[in-house]
């Protein structure tokens, strides 16, 4: 958790609106995220998180600004173009595919990796068969890391939900990201859970991946985050460690409505968790 | 916002060059055959009154995939039963004038067929509401073919002659205007085309039962909490679509004679008109139809009449690819938004 | 890593091997025919060498089919046209290029130019399905349903019509193209029908071969993951437009290399089997089969043409003075029911329903019940 404000950085989000009819989903939103941190995107409901997701890997195209990856920009490419190029996401309703094994799955995730097309499939070529079993091998690795490797070969539609969730991230993991983007993983977790996905997301950190997520368990954001972005009605409204933000006026107006500086009795619970006591471990 | 009216201007001008190319080149190959305004003005005429056909087999299309989200193939089937269950009663032996005789026999073909809608609707659609587009297509399809096959089985495969409407007479009267060819039938065919949109829309948009269909169509679960039961609009759907189809079955069938699969091939032209107009509104049907007729008739007068099949579907995929809304439809994007379902 | 279960797809290779060893058989009775019994006497006439070599040609046709519809998840309402393309191209560039190409004689009269034909027809149909199916295949649903009826007719009707080139007719309207001569090997006959039975059944146990080989590979995987969820196999690398295209394109090489292969069995080529009722008899054969399944597709070509002969034999009493298309019926009814009670089709169907009165039996045996986490397969 420690601040990576120096290492170079790996996505830059510059000015991006969007708009569907007449509504502005997103309106000049700007941020970095840096190489190795883990950035957290929070926000009410509808504030355009979700939507940043499929901007960044074009589901939707942008209607204004730029975003570079590696210092390259990505508009235009297609969203399977972006995932070979390192940004992998996962899906706010999982999106799994539901009549395929728990491993196949993950050799899904790991379909950059290969090469293998029809013909050498067809004709059951040695170059085929090999990456097949280096698929299957290095598959269920990544089921282990997430563990749920004892369901491989069950139908990922008979997994229970937080295990649903996991293979999402496995999968997204099999795919080799360079940054990896988690839409609210801990929806439906239960607290154990909760507490296995927070200590899976910090050995990614410290495997080097870079990782920006969506979330709305703010437990988790402030344990994990190393930066924290707050978006409201598709506005940057804050940013900063979870402590500065979670002190920042704005973002408690977002969540709380804009008069509560009004309300005494939500001024006095306030003051009572003190949020300007001792800065965490910069 | 701003991009998107420029985009419009765009788009509409492009519209106009392409229509402008097309009858550049309607007008090049028509010359090969000596084609002067007269010819173009009857087959545009001609045309119109085949579209008008089409107009009302795409008003049935229109209604039930409003209301349930479903193409229904067998719309086409209708047509067939319309115009062979009139042949049927018609040719019964009653005491009465041809006149009357006539109108009984359509009115009771359009009941025939508009039960044979809804039962199709609570034996094969209602079973499987649940089922993905791909199922529910098959199933249109094989309930298609199913009465096609009967149709065949109890009509036999020739045939019929039908009386058209202002002579009761195989001949039909002839108006001559301005050197054009124009059957009696015609008007008749517009004008019910007419009469079915006016009243369609009347009911839509007048009658509580057609507002609790548009209600359906909009939002099926928002419908449902105020009390609209999807089930049962499914089926009115369904039966309108089934008199629909008939009437039109009815007004062809003294121009067209009826056989058992006269229905293939209007209910696909239906489909086609129907997404040429964009599948959200029954005057879209009427104006789909119209343009399909005009523009298939004109183009296989200039080149070979057996054509004129083809140019409609290669209408259908120009539409699929250019403009799947079709003309009056707004294209539509899945958005997966942040928590607020 | 300790103990990676192993993974294998023996599981279809014994069921090909399986297969090849009946077909084998099957087709030793009918040339040997010991003990004076042939093929036809093993079923008391129902099942002849006839129908078993349209069974193998249409299972060719099934497996581009199934590969397209169950695993790829993309609807084909015109396929029959591609089948048919086939057909044609075999028909014409053996029958009538002489004519039409200036193709000299002693090519036409040759042994390989059928062959060479063959190869081209596919190469063509491949190369219209690649072009055809990039915009095409971008439609969901019932637009490319109606996308793909569409481009099938339109070829039927070019197939009926009576076109004509410089005085020379191409496509010979109802009555079609006679006189497609037999393949030959070198001074090898494939005739009489029992040649023919080996060879159509060669390259059906390929296609399922190939089909086999396909779903178990990476390729495979993506298909079925596109059809899952395209979003996300998008969001997962696979580049969704290209591999459905790709398999568009060969489900059409595969429809007209059986065409091909029909062109020289029947002889004579016509319009009628490739029209919209053809195209919608390949789609009751691949429900019934099981659209999902590799297997499904000899399976469900058997059980419908089988039926058919029964139909048209033993219920032409019924029928007396029918013009022949009352089985139209029969399919309307099966289709529907299929897709209402088992749309996965027949086989899977049937086998789920088994494991589950199964599951159910041992549940009563059983005081708790064990939940049941099987992969049906």
């Amino acid at each position: 958790m420690t601040g990576k404000q120096d290492s170079p950085v790996l996505l830059s989000i510059k000015d991006v609106s969007k708009v569907f009819g007449g509504l502005m989903a997103l309106n000049r939103v700007s941020f970095d995220v840096h190489s190795g941190e883990i950035v957290a995107l929070i926000g009410p409901n509808g504030a355009g998180k979700t939507t940043l997701f499929n901007v960044i890997t074009n589901f939707h195209p942008l209607d204004g600004g730029e975003i570079l990856f590696g210092g390259k920009p990505l508009n235009g490419l297609r969203p399977d173009q972006i995932a070979q190029g390192g940004i992998v996401r996962t899906f706010q309703n999982l999106r799994i595919f539901h009549n395929m094994t728990v491993l196949e799955n993950a050799m899904v995730g790991m379909h950059l990796q290969g090469a293998s097309g029809i013909v050498s499939a067809a004709l059951r070529l040695p170059a085929a068969r090999e990456e097949e079993k280096r698929f299957h091998d290095i598959a269920y690795q990544y089921l282990e890391m997430v563990g749920i490797e004892n369901r491989a070969h069950d139908l990922a539609s008979s997994l229970p939900f937080g295990q649903q969730r996991l293979l999402e991230i496995g999968r997204a993991l099999a795919a080799n990201p360079r940054l990896l983007l988690l839409d609210e993983p801990a929806a439906g977790l239960t607290r154990a859970e909760t507490e296995a996905l927070d200590e899976l997301i910090c050995s990614l950190q410290d495997q080097g991946l870079t990782i920006l997520l969506v979330e709305h368990d703010m437990e988790l954001v402030m344990n994990i985050a190393d930066r924290v972005v707050v978006l409201h009605y598709g506005t940057k409204i804050a940013t900063g460690t979870p402590e500065e933000v979670q002190a920042n006026p704005d973002v408690i107006g977002a969540y709380l409505g804009a008069d509560w500086q009004q309300d005494k009795w939500l001024e006095w619970m306030l003051e009572d968790s003190n949020p300007n006591a001792e800065k965490a471990d910069a | 916002m701003k991009r998107s009216t420029y985009q419009n201007k765009y788009q509409i001008l492009r519209y106009i060059l392409i229509f402008l190319i097309l009858a550049i080149l309607v007008v090049v190959l028509g010359s090969r055959k000596n084609f002067g305004p007269l010819q173009y003005a009857q087959l545009s005429l001609d045309g119109l009154r085949g579209g008008a056909i089409y107009a009302l087999i795409a008003m049935g299309f229109v209604i039930v995939f409003n209301v349930t989200g479903i193409i229904n193939f067998a719309q086409g089937a209708f047509v067939t039963l319309g115009a062979m269950f009139t042949v049927t009663f018609y040719n019964l032996n009653a005491p009465l004038p041809k006149s009357l005789h006539l109108l009984l026999s359509v009115i009771a073909a359009i009941l025939v067929t508009t039960c044979i809608g809804v039962l199709v609707e609570r034996l094969t659609i209602y079973p499987a509401r649940k089922s993905s587009p791909l199922t529910l297509i098959i199933i249109t399809v094989g309930v298609f073919i199913t009465i096609q096959g009967l149709s065949l089985l109890v009509w036999g495969a020739d045939a019929y002659v039908f009386p058209a409407f202002t002579t009761l007479e195989m001949s039909d009267r002839v108006f001559r205007w301005l050197g054009m060819v124009i059957k009696a039938q015609s008007f008749w065919i517009w004008g019910i085309m007419v009469l079915v949109l006016v009243c369609i829309a009347y009911f839509f948009n007048f009658t509580l039962l057609g507002r609790a269909m548009r209600a359906c169509a909009v939002n099926r679960l928002g419908a449902r909490l105020v009390g609209i039961s999807p089930g049962r609009m499914s089926l009115v759907s369904f039966g309108i679509a089934a008199a629909v189809g008939a009437i039109g079955g009815i007004v062809v069938a003294p121009i067209i004679r009826p056989s058992y699969d006269m229905g293939l091939s209007l209910g696909l032209k239906g489909f086609v008109a129907a997404i040429m107009g964009g599948l959200v509104s029954t005057p879209g049907a009427v104006l789909g139809g119209l343009l399909l007729g005009f523009l298939e008739n004109v183009a296989a007068g200039v080149t070979k009449a057996g054509l004129k099949d083809i140019f409609a579907f290669i209408l259908l995929i120009l539409t699929l690819l250019f403009r799947p809304q079709g003309l009056l439809g707004v294209r539509k994007t899945t958005v997966e938004t942040d928590g607020a379902h | 890593m300790n103990a990676i279960p192993r993974f294998n797809s023996n599981r279809n290779a014994i069921g090909w091997f399986a297969m090849t060893a009946v077909i084998a058989l099957l087709g030793w009775v009918e040339t040997v025919q010991p003990m004076g019994v042939d093929f036809a006497d093993l079923t008391n006439g129902i099942v002849t060498m006839d129908t078993m070599v349209r069974v193998a040609i249409l299972t060719i046709v099934l497996v581009g089919l199934n590969l397209l519809m169950g695993y790829a998840g993309q609807v084909s309402l015109g396929h029959a046209a591609l089948y048919g393309l086939g057909a044609y191209a075999s028909s014409i560039l053996c029958v009538r290029s002489g004519d039409l190409l200036g193709v000299p004689a002693w090519v036409l009269g040759s042994w390989w130019w059928p062959w060479l034909v063959m190869l081209i027809g596919m190469a063509f149909a491949g190369a219209l399905a690649y072009l055809v199916g990039r915009p095409i295949l971008r439609l969901q649903g019932h637009y490319l349903a109606m996308a793909t009826l569409g481009l099938g007719i339109m070829i039927y009707i070019l197939f009926r019509e009576n076109l004509g080139f410089q005085g020379q007719h191409i496509t010979g309207t109802f009555d079609g193209i006679p006189g497609v001569p037999r393949l030959r090997i070198g001074n090898f006959e494939i005739w009489p029908i029992s040649r023919y039975y080996f060879f159509a059944w060669i390259a059906a146990l390929g296609a399922i071969a190939f089909g086999l080989n396909v779903i178990s590979s990476r390729t495979g995987r993506a298909l079925r993951a596109i059809h899952d969820s395209e979003v996300a196999a998008q969001a997962m690398g696979v580049d969704v437009a290209s591999y459905k295209v790709r398999i568009f394109a060969v489900s059409a090489i595969l429809a007209s290399a059986a065409g091909s292969i029909y062109a020289h069995f029947q002889t004579t080529v016509s319009p009628a089997p490739f029209s919209f009722v053809g195209s919608l008899e390949l789609v009751v054969m691949a429900a019934v089969g099981g659209l999902s399944s590799i297997w499904g597709a000899p399976f469900g070509v058997a059980v419908i043409l089988i039926i058919k002969e029964i139909l048209r034999s033993r219920l032409r009493v019924v029928f007396s003075g029918a013009s022949g298309e009352h089985e139209v019926i029969f399919y309307g009814i099966l289709l529907v029911l299929i897709m209402i009670f088992m749309p996965e089709g027949v086989t899977v169907g049937a086998v789920r329903r088994w494991r589950l009165w199964q599951s159910r039996k041992r549940e009563q045996v059983l005081s708790p019940a064990q939940p049941q986490a099987g992969v049906p397969r």
